[in-house]
């Protein structure tokens, strides 16, 4: 299945706080959209004020050979990783890449060589270690991101597809389509440390900004599972409806509210997280399948990446409600949206 | 379609209003839980009708296709050797690319339609929703088509089309008087895909999930049997039970029928949760699932059973 991921917002927020005072810190709320576009083997980025596309990064020369799919963004803001790969999620080609890119050139910084298809891609609050999700060898690999030496690989779940790495840079969640589980990793003792059981076909997974939680979207199970990452275990799980078909998913700053992009039902739902439960539902002037959400350093601004309209949906945390559209590049079904300063 | 609309009609209006309920909403029919035996078989069938016809178009574009057509033959064999040996006869000499034997149904896919599925089942809406989500999305189906045409199987083009053709029959067709909104929006943009050029293997089952939904929404339906994996685990092991008592009282042939079905179900549903989760139960059932696994149907079944019970314990949260 097509799939997106996000630049963790509560990664940026982090890494915006420990720049302050720093020479050439990032100011907070100067940013810009980064939207994968998966069909012009491209990433747009985007003017958060004005909508306006600022520049457009080839990932590839080939255009419907290749796809970027999953980002993510350094702590400092600095630097976005992509997922790169072909159309054929079933196998390992030569294009399978996690690409740096960045963000004051936007310029391709580097190629690290990752294999498996990589889907999406999460980055440790260091920014030392990249892991990436590998669909076709239902592995998550981690990569040093100084030397693109690989960490570790470790089997997972079939059809492996979101990542996150936990605020302490521990613990690597990473989900599995078709086995319905998430495989916790410890990124430190370098091993896995159990599979657990989610919703039906888990998509993407979120830590809250302490590290205690754990969320997971369930795009057939039509929920949000909740982990106790010290436990191991699931210990909730919130119901969005059996048609809600959520998909990529992100809290805002506080942790007290989750987001989550309804790609199948052109919808996003807010989950009170002290609540665990739905207490809103934005669908009217929604682009069409989104699937990709990120969520603004202040946490003023979600934006999601509409595959269908292609297009990027601006929406007030305030009013809860759609305030623009923007439009993206040739995405589809999979494009996705990253937030980072823009110094 | 033939009885009981659909009334897809409503479907923008409910899919509008589905938001606001979602945190509440739970569908009022199961059709697999209800009918699972009825659902693969229905399914096997419209594969092999999708079979026939595309060989029929082009000899060729199933050539790789027999293994594909003796599982499904497999999961049908007994039942309609029972209630029609001339159908079933014609069906597989079809399938072989024979003439039917004189005084065989004219159309045994549809006479064979007519025999396996419970009248009063078969025209709902739950039953229709459902059949069309297992041709959309099962292993051999649409989506899976796609995949192959996508990776190299130009082949599978042609089957994966008739196979669309069997879903728009089942739901009314496109532009039909009960088919409206983006149910058919769906059905023309998956026409489009199988006309167009393949990029991404992908594609069509971006749009078959969403219009399942959809489905599952207008028929007030669960279209997917491995939501609750626990009950998948349940399904399986009913169906092995009766399999497995069948083999018991000396009918063999209904036994393995059975049998075959809860190894599609078992394979699509919970197969690779088990790896993972429980790989010894997994490994044991997938094992007792071969055909010919042991000289002793008994032993087997208790092998099976017993690794079946074991796997909806691990599987039931």
């Amino acid at each position: 299945m097509p799939a997106l991921r996000m630049p963790r917002p509560r990664m940026l927020a982090l890494g915006l706080a420990a720049l302050a005072g720093m020479a050439g810190a990032a100011e907070a709320g100067a940013h810009r959209i980064y939207v994968a576009n998966e069909y012009d083997a491209s990433i747009s980025v985007i003017d958060p004020e004005s909508g306006e596309t600022l520049d457009t990064i080839g990932i590839s020369g080939r255009p419907g050979e290749v796809r970027p799919r999953g980002m993510a963004v350094s702590p400092d803001g600095r630097t976005i990783y992509v997922a790169v790969s072909d159309f054929l999620p079933g196998r390992q080609s030569p294009e399978d890449a996690i690409v740096a890119i960045d963000t004051a050139t936007n310029r391709v910084l580097r190629r690290y060589r990752a294999g498996g298809n990589p889907e999406r891609v999460a980055i440790s609050p260091d920014g030392t270690q990249l892991w990436a999700a590998l669909e076709a060898t239902a592995q998550v690999v981690g990569i040093d991101t100084a030397t693109g030496a690989e960490i570790g690989k470790f089997q997972t779940g079939v059809e492996t597809e979101g990542v996150a790495v936990s605020p302490d840079g521990r613990h690597v969640l990473v989900t599995a389509e078709t086995s319905h589980t998430v495989t916790m990793v410890d990124a430190r003792a370098r091993k896995v440390l159990t599979h657990l059981l989610v919703g039906n076909r888990p998509r993407d997974v979120v830590f809250s900004p302490d590290g205690a939680r754990a969320y997971v979207s369930a795009e057939i199970g039509g929920t949000v599972s909740v982990i106790d990452v010290a436990a191991r275990k699931v210990v909730d799980t919130i119901s969005l409806g059996l048609d809600s078909r959520p998909v990529e998913l992100n809290l805002d700053p506080s942790g007290g509210r989750l987001y989550v992009a309804g790609g199948g039902t052109s919808a996003v739902y807010v989950i009170d997280t002290a609540r665990a439960e739905v207490v809103e539902v934005i669908r009217e002037r929604m682009g069409r399948r989104p699937w990709g959400l990120s969520v603004s350093p202040g946490g003023e601004r979600i934006y999601t990446a509409n595959g269908l309209s292609d297009s990027v949906s601006v929406i007030g945390a305030d009013c809860l409600c759609v305030l623009d559209q923007f439009a993206a590049g040739r995405g589809a079904h999979s494009v996705e949206v990253g937030v980072v300063d823009a110094r | 379609m033939r009885a009981d609309p659909l009334s897809l009609v409503l479907a923008a209006g409910l899919a509008c209003a589905a938001p606001a309920l979602a945190a509440e909403r739970q569908f009022a029919n199961a059709p697999f839980e209800s009918h699972p035996v009825a659902l693969a078989q229905a399914a096997a069938l419209e594969r092999i009708g999708a079979r026939i016809r595309a060989a029929e178009a082009d000899p060729d574009a199933t050539a790789s296709e027999e293994s594909d057509a003796d599982g499904d033959l497999a999961l049908i064999r007994a039942s309609l050797g029972a209630a029609s040996p001339a159908t079933l006869g014609a069906l597989e000499s079809l399938l072989d690319g024979a003439e039917p034997a004189p005084g065989a149904p004219k159309d045994p896919v549809a006479a064979a339609r007519d025999l396996l599925a419970p009248p009063d089942v078969a025209g709902t809406a739950p039953f229709r929703a459902a059949l069309a989500a297992a041709l959309l999305l099962d292993e051999g189906g649409v989506a899976e088509g796609w995949e192959e045409v996508a990776e190299g199987e130009p082949e599978a083009r042609a089957l994966g089309g008739e196979e669309l053709r069997s879903v728009e029959r089942i739901l009314g067709g496109p532009g039909g008087d009960d088919l409206s909104g983006e149910a058919a929006e769906m059905l023309a943009r998956l026409d489009a895909l199988f006309a167009s050029e393949a990029v991404n293997p992908e594609e069509a089952e971006g749009i078959a999930q969403p219009l399942v939904g959809l489905l599952e929404v207008i028929s007030d339906s669960d279209l997917y049997p491995g939501r609750d994996l626990g009950g998948a685990a349940a399904l399986v092991l009913g169906l092995s039970r009766q399999g497995c008592a069948a083999l018991a009282r000396g009918d063999g042939a209904i036994g393995a029928e059975r049998l075959a079905i809860a190894r599609r179900y078992h394979d699509a549903l919970i197969a690779d949760t088990l790896g993972l989760m429980a790989p010894e139960a997994g490994a044991t059932i997938s094992a007792a699932f071969e055909p010919r696994a042991t000289d002793d149907p008994a032993e087997a079944c208790d092998a099976l059973l017993g690794a079946l019970a074991a796997a909806r314990t691990a599987l039931t949260p």
